[in-house]
């Protein structure tokens, strides 16, 4: 076998090697939570109704609708029920309004957003520059 | 000319077909995102997931028929089994039919790129063991040598196809093990996999082009896949950045992405070498085609993916550009730049071998192609324009998704006006090759047993080893036999007709 060739696939090998080896030691051991059971059921409901053709979740997705990771602290419970149970019109639109669930979807979905709120991802997205300026000039 | 090349074609008028049919859908989601109260036939969600699983299966499918193309020219001899080569096309054909319209119909998964429930994602695995089965059986029984560059790199890039597709199979409970294994698709089989098949091709393709040496570009494929390999698949960490692990990640990913514009440089380095002005204006009209969309590959590999993409992986930059539009300028001019160019070059190169490009047709082909580049500019411009300014609204000054969407939406114009322009040119593209081919269409479409055509090609070569013959005395033993073979398949063929 010629030089070139054995490097190629010494490099193959070792590539797939080792980037299966950081993945299993990123999800071994307490890396990963367990995810309720509540949760599964809401992640269900986002998936079926393809709420990520318009909304990313860890900044992957569509860009119309915003990024969902953290929509748990901005809203909380009774702020997202009420929001999807009752959506309002869309940005841009005067008759669509957002995508409506019952109250048990809107309820698992809550679930699922409280469980990616405690996922932790290095704090993405970041705070905006201004807001964490003011806070600074408070203190 | 080999049957299995012949079974090759319909393969790439099924990747014209869906890239025709992309162009259209595309442009009726841009348009929905802009008005949303239009009553667009076809909403927004499932536009864009057609669009989306739709860009990732047809470039597959045009690199599959460039491989049954070019790997027996490379291998000079059959594919071990010809049925396979038309089993694999139904498949996968009824497959991506299946997701397609069942997605149309509002069915969805709801994961990105990867809708499929899992019968039909077991039947796209299949597929590429088929596949694989094919090329390796195929490369064990030839007589050239084993370590023939452009073989190589076809059979590991279609190794690593089934490798990184199996983990999506099933799915996860767990959001972060959902992407992890997402980006072994969206990431490994673009970045990589279809790196080292594009890189085979290409080579094989050049080399029957521009008569470059074989051993002139032998060394430099293997530079240019072995950094593919070495940089593509740790560089997924720069898809890992924020989904909640380890933040090695950060590092890896950071590292190995920026060593990823390498193999785009040793590749256009390589490609310009090999050609020389003169023998440009010598080229059949067929063939200047297919080198202006290789030549618009290399231009997007360079800007829209090296470039572009060494910026965004950057991780403190890319800790503010994640999730806007940028991304999405990112998508449009590396994975149609790059391989989409390069699968409607191949495709094109492959359709007109026996069937001859007129020349009012081939005017058209010009227009399409600089209508595609201009629409496809113009859509990353307005992209990146509107991703720059949500980085600004949303990251820096802190502003609401409602009115940001408000700021951006003349950008999103522009690219809905380059997406008009895309689609004019892929429309016009598709039209000429389905119109060319439509006379033979039924030829196209033919099974491997009643394959009878003679190809003026094998005579050809047929011509050129005879030549050779009398020139290397010494090789003069495995030419032979390579005469030998072709002469019964061109006996063959006799017989049949
Ligand atoms: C030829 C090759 C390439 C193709 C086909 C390609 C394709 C893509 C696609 C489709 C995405 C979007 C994924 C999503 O929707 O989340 C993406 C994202 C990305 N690509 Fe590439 N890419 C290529 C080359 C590169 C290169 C060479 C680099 C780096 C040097 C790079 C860096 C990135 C980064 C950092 C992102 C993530 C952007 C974000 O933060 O969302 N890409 N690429
Ligand atoms: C007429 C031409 C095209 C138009 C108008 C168009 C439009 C769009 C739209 C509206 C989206 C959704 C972005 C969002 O979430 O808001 C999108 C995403 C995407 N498109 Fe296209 N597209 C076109 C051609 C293509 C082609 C030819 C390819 C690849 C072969 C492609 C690959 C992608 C990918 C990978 C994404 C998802 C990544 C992302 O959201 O950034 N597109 N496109
Ligand atoms: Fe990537």
């Amino acid at each position: 076998m010629q030089l070139p060739l054995k490097i190629f696939l010494a490099t193959v090998f070792l590539s797939i090697a080792l980037f299966f080896f950081v993945i299993y030691d990123s999800m071994a051991g307490n890396n990963l939570q367990n995810v309720p059971s509540e949760a599964v059921k809401g992640k269900m409901v986002f998936q079926k109704r393809a709420c990520i053709e318009c909304h990313t979740v860890f900044g992957n997705g569509g860009y119309y609708g915003g990024d969902l990771t953290k929509v748990y602290e901005k809203f909380g419970s009774n702020g997202l029920r009420a929001y999807l149970t009752q959506p309002p019109l869309l940005s841009g639109a005067k008759k669509k309004r957002h995508i409506y669930l019952s109250n048990e979807e809107a309820e698992e979905i809550t679930a699922y957003f409280r469980f990616l709120q405690s996922i932790p991802n290095m704090d993405w997205p970041p705070r905006p520059v201004y807001d964490k300026k003011e806070e600074a000039g408070v203190k | 000319m080999f049957r299995s090349q012949h079974l090759s074609y319909k393969y790439a008028l099924f990747a014209y077909f869906l890239f025709g049919l992309q162009g259209l859908v595309a442009s009726g989601g841009a348009i929905d995102l802009l008005f949303p109260d239009l009553g667009n036939p076809i909403p927004f969600v499932s536009g864009r997931a057609f669009h989306l699983n739709v860009s990732i299966y047809w470039p597959l499918i045009g690199m599959i028929g460039a491989m049954y193309f070019f790997f027996c020219q490379e291998a000079e001899r059959e594919f071990y089994s010809l049925k396979l080569i038309t089993i694999n096309f139904w498949i996968l054909a009824s497959t991506l039919g299946l997701i397609l319209g069942s997605l149309l119909l509002g069915f969805n998964e709801g994961r990105e790129y990867l809708e499929a429930i899992w019968p039909l994602k077991l039947a796209t695995a299949a597929c590429t063991i088929l596949l694989c089965f094919n090329l390796l059986t195929t490369y064990l029984a030839s007589d050239m040598p084993r370590s023939r560059a452009t073989l190589i790199s076809m059979v590991t890039g279609s190794v690593t196809l089934i490798i990184f597709y199996v983990p999506n199979i099933v799915s996860y409970a767990h959001p972060t093990v959902d992407e992890i294994a997402k980006f072994m698709v969206v990431h490994i089989w673009e970045e990589m996999s279809l790196e080292l098949i594009g890189t085979g091709v290409l080579a094989a393709l050049l080399i029957q082009v521009t008569k470059v040496k074989r051993q002139a570009v032998e060394t430099a494929i293997y530079l240019d896949i072995t950094f593919a390999i070495l940089a593509g698949i740790l560089a997924t960490g720069h898809h890992y950045y924020w989904i909640g692990v380890p933040s090695y990640w950060l590092w890896i990913g950071g590292t190995f992405s920026a060593m990823q514009v390498l193999p785009a440089i040793v590749l256009l380095y390589t490609t310009v070498k090999s050609m020389t002005f003169k023998e440009i204006f010598d080229l059949s009209n067929r063939d200047k085609i297919t080198l202006s969309l290789i030549g618009s590959s290399m231009f997007y590999h360079i800007f829209g993916a090296g470039f572009l993409g060494f910026l965004m992986a950057y991780p403190p930059l890319n800790r503010y550009v994640h999730g806007t539009y940028i991304t999405s300028a990112h998508s449009h001019l590396a994975l149609f730049g790059v391989f989409g160019f390069l699968v409607l070059a191949l495709c094109f190169h492959i359709l007109f071998t026996e069937i001859i490009l007129v020349k009012k047709m081939y005017r058209w082909c010009w227009g399409a192609i600089i209508s595609l580049n201009a629409g496809l500019l113009t859509m990353g411009i307005g992209l990146l324009i509107a991703g720059g300014l949500q980085v600004y609204f949303w990251r820096v000054i802190g502003l609401g998704i409602g009115e940001t969407n408000e700021f951006i939406r003349p950008y999103l114009f522009i690219r809905a006006f380059g997406g008009f322009l895309y689609a004019i040119g892929s429309l016009t593209l598709t039209f000429v090759v389905i119109k060319s081919i439509w006379p033979k269409i039924q030829v196209i479409f033919q099974s491997e047993g009643r394959l009878s055509v003679i190809n003026c090609d094998d005579l050809h070569r047929m011509h050129r080893l005879v030549g050779d013959l009398l020139q290397e005395e010494k090789k003069i033993e495995p030419l032979l036999k390579r005469i030998q073979v072709l002469y019964q398949s061109l006996l063959f063929f006799n017989k049949e007709k």
